[in-house]
């Protein structure tokens, strides 16, 4: 899923005061399950923001909402009517939510309260830590299901670093090298020959910005895409 | 194809190399390192120009390397892939050429983190087995795309690291080993403090067929004192090594790790293993003549 955290209350405060009616609009999605911009994060944010106005003296309306999803038109769409009260919108959804709510609701404001982080997992209780960069081209067949692309700082693809030290990474010498675990993960395995070639260059093309995935089967029946 | 370079062809005799790395400089000016240069020159086969080392930005090899090379000295000039792109990589390496610079180490590079650029983009298009690969290419007049490269083919001599102190070293025996197909002519080790610290990967590698250097770096005395495992990029110092140098006195330390220094340059010149060292003087270039 996707991680994020919450951006620092000075910043999203500076950010919203020059509106009078604002709309928090919480994801209840991957935001709501690392913390940042569920339901229960947009009431204590919305607390927060009207405590800290009321405190300046200046009347600005704070109003909640959380949606399902913000990464979706069916879910936006829910919010069209009572939107149309607000001038200014402030989402905890991931950037491509607050994206998606700012292109469905042209001509009002809106801005972002999390800082979107990466693709990852819940490694422990209120730990999250990335194992995807999203590269197009999934090398993890080779690699024993561990992305160098993502666990190893400098992305290489053929193996550690000179700067690996006592199994660390050069960077962190908390994190283990991501090429030491998959080297051991494919040794014990049975497979480190799945390594011992040269991977080529990686092919960058997979990761031209912006993204675009077109489902074969609704190119098919509803031309989706096609624009 | 041009003649290999005189490098190389050391690298085929029974001599003892020695080399020594030389940082370009952190200026408009090459001429700020003459008297390095100059000492430097009657004492090894070749100065490896670095690359932006440890992520601090200094003049780029290559301009360098001109100037060197103007001077009359054998260079290897160091590659990272740190600082560019599959594109800005080879171009640098045509550059080369076209100036007469034979000799190329193929290095990853160390974290940008580590400079004094710490808020910018690390590259890393190319490792630097493909790095290896790329120029083994042009070695063939070949692009990485294999787009045909005019004119004589420049007969690099490529060089690259090796981390003989790695632990684990499996993983490092595996780079080594791919490095080796991906077609490099010598390696030039980590630095190594201790012999007992390479057995390990020894035992791996029984018999090496590609020439190797061992570095050999003179610790500073800052590096001694603070050193924390993993506050020097691959910097592996044991304790033993330490503890021998923390109760020495500032004014004897330099001379005291010039004469240890020097001490295990021997050894490696008797262990058999290498075909020569690899010098990292750290900015004490003028006193190589103390340790050789
Ligand atoms: S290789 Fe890594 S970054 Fe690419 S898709 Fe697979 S897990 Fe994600
Ligand atoms: S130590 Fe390992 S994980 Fe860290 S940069 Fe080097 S290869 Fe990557």
């Amino acid at each position: 899923m996707i991680i994020a955290s919450r951006k620092p209350f000075a910043e999203i405060k500076k950010s919203i005061e020059l509106y009078e009616n604002i709309l928090v609009v919480g994801c209840g999605t991957c935001v709501a399950v690392c913390l940042a911009g569920g339901k229960k994060e947009v009431g204590l944010l919305a607390s927060q923001l009207r405590m800290s106005f009321a405190l300046d003296k200046k009347k600005i309306q704070i109003s909640e909402e959380t949606l399902e999803r913000q990464c979706d038109h069916e879910f936006l769409e829910t919010i069209r009517e009572p939107l149309k009260e607000f001038d200014c919108l402030l989402s905890l959804a991931c950037g491509a939510g607050v994206q998606f709510l700012a292109e469905t609701y042209p001509g009002k404001k809106v801005f972002p309260g999390v800082n979107t982080s990466f693709i990852g997992v819940a490694e422990a209780a209120g730990l999250w830590t990335e194992r995807c960069r999203a590269c197009g081209d999934c090398l993890l067949a080779i690699t024993g299901g561990i992305c160098p692309r993502t666990l190893c700082v400098k992305g290489l693809n053929n193996g550690p670093c000179g700067g690996m030290i006592d199994g660390k990474c050069e960077v962190d010498p908390e994190r283990p090298c991501a090429w030491v675990s998959i080297y051991e993960r494919l040794a014990e395995e049975g497979r480190v020959n799945q390594i011992e070639i040269m991977f080529p260059p990686t092919d960058f093309r997979f990761q031209t910005k912006p993204g675009r995935v077109t489902h074969r089967a609704y190119l098919r029946r509803y031309n989706a895409g096609s624009k | 194809m041009p003649d290999p370079s005189k490098f190389a062809q050391a690298l085929g005799t029974d001599s003892f190399i020695v080399t020594c790395e030389l940082d370009p400089p952190k200026g408009f000016v090459p001429s700020l390192l003459d008297r390095k240069i100059a000492v430097l020159k009657n004492k090894v086969q070749a100065v490896v120009v670095s690359d932006n080392p440890r992520a601090r930005m200094l003049m780029a090899p290559v301009g360098f390397c001109r100037y060197l090379l103007d001077q009359g000295l054998e260079l290897i000039m160091t590659l990272t892939c740190r600082d560019r792109n599959r594109l800005a990589l080879q171009s640098d390496l045509l550059a080369a050429a076209g100036l007469g610079i034979q000799n190329i180490l193929a290095v990853t590079g160390d974290y940008i983190t580590w400079g004094d650029h710490p808020e910018g983009k690390p590259v890393y298009d190319l490792d630097s087995i493909q790095l290896i690969w790329a120029i083994s290419q042009l070695n063939s007049n070949r692009d990485i795309s294999g787009n045909v490269i005019e004119g004589t083919a420049p007969s690099f001599t490529i060089g690259s690291a090796v981390a003989l102190t790695g632990n684990p070293v499996g993983p490092q025996v595996l780079k080594f080993r791919k490095k080796e197909k991906a077609g490099v002519h010598f390696f030039m080790s980590h630095p190594v403090f201790d012999l007992a610290d390479v057995e390990e990967f020894f035992k791996q590698v029984v018999e090496i067929q590609t020439p190797l250097l061992a570095s050999v770096c003179l610790l500073t005395e800052e590096q001694i004192r603070g050193y924390v495992l993993g506050n020097y990029p691959g910097l592996l110092i044991q304790d033993s090594l330490s503890d021998k140098f923390k109760s020495v006195h500032s004014t004897e330390f330099q001379p005291r790790m010039i004469e240890h220094t020097a001490r295990l340059i021997e050894t490696i010149k008797k262990d058999g293993r290498f075909r020569g060292v690899h010098l990292m003087l750290q900015g004490a270039e003028e006193q190589i003549g103390e340790l050789i």
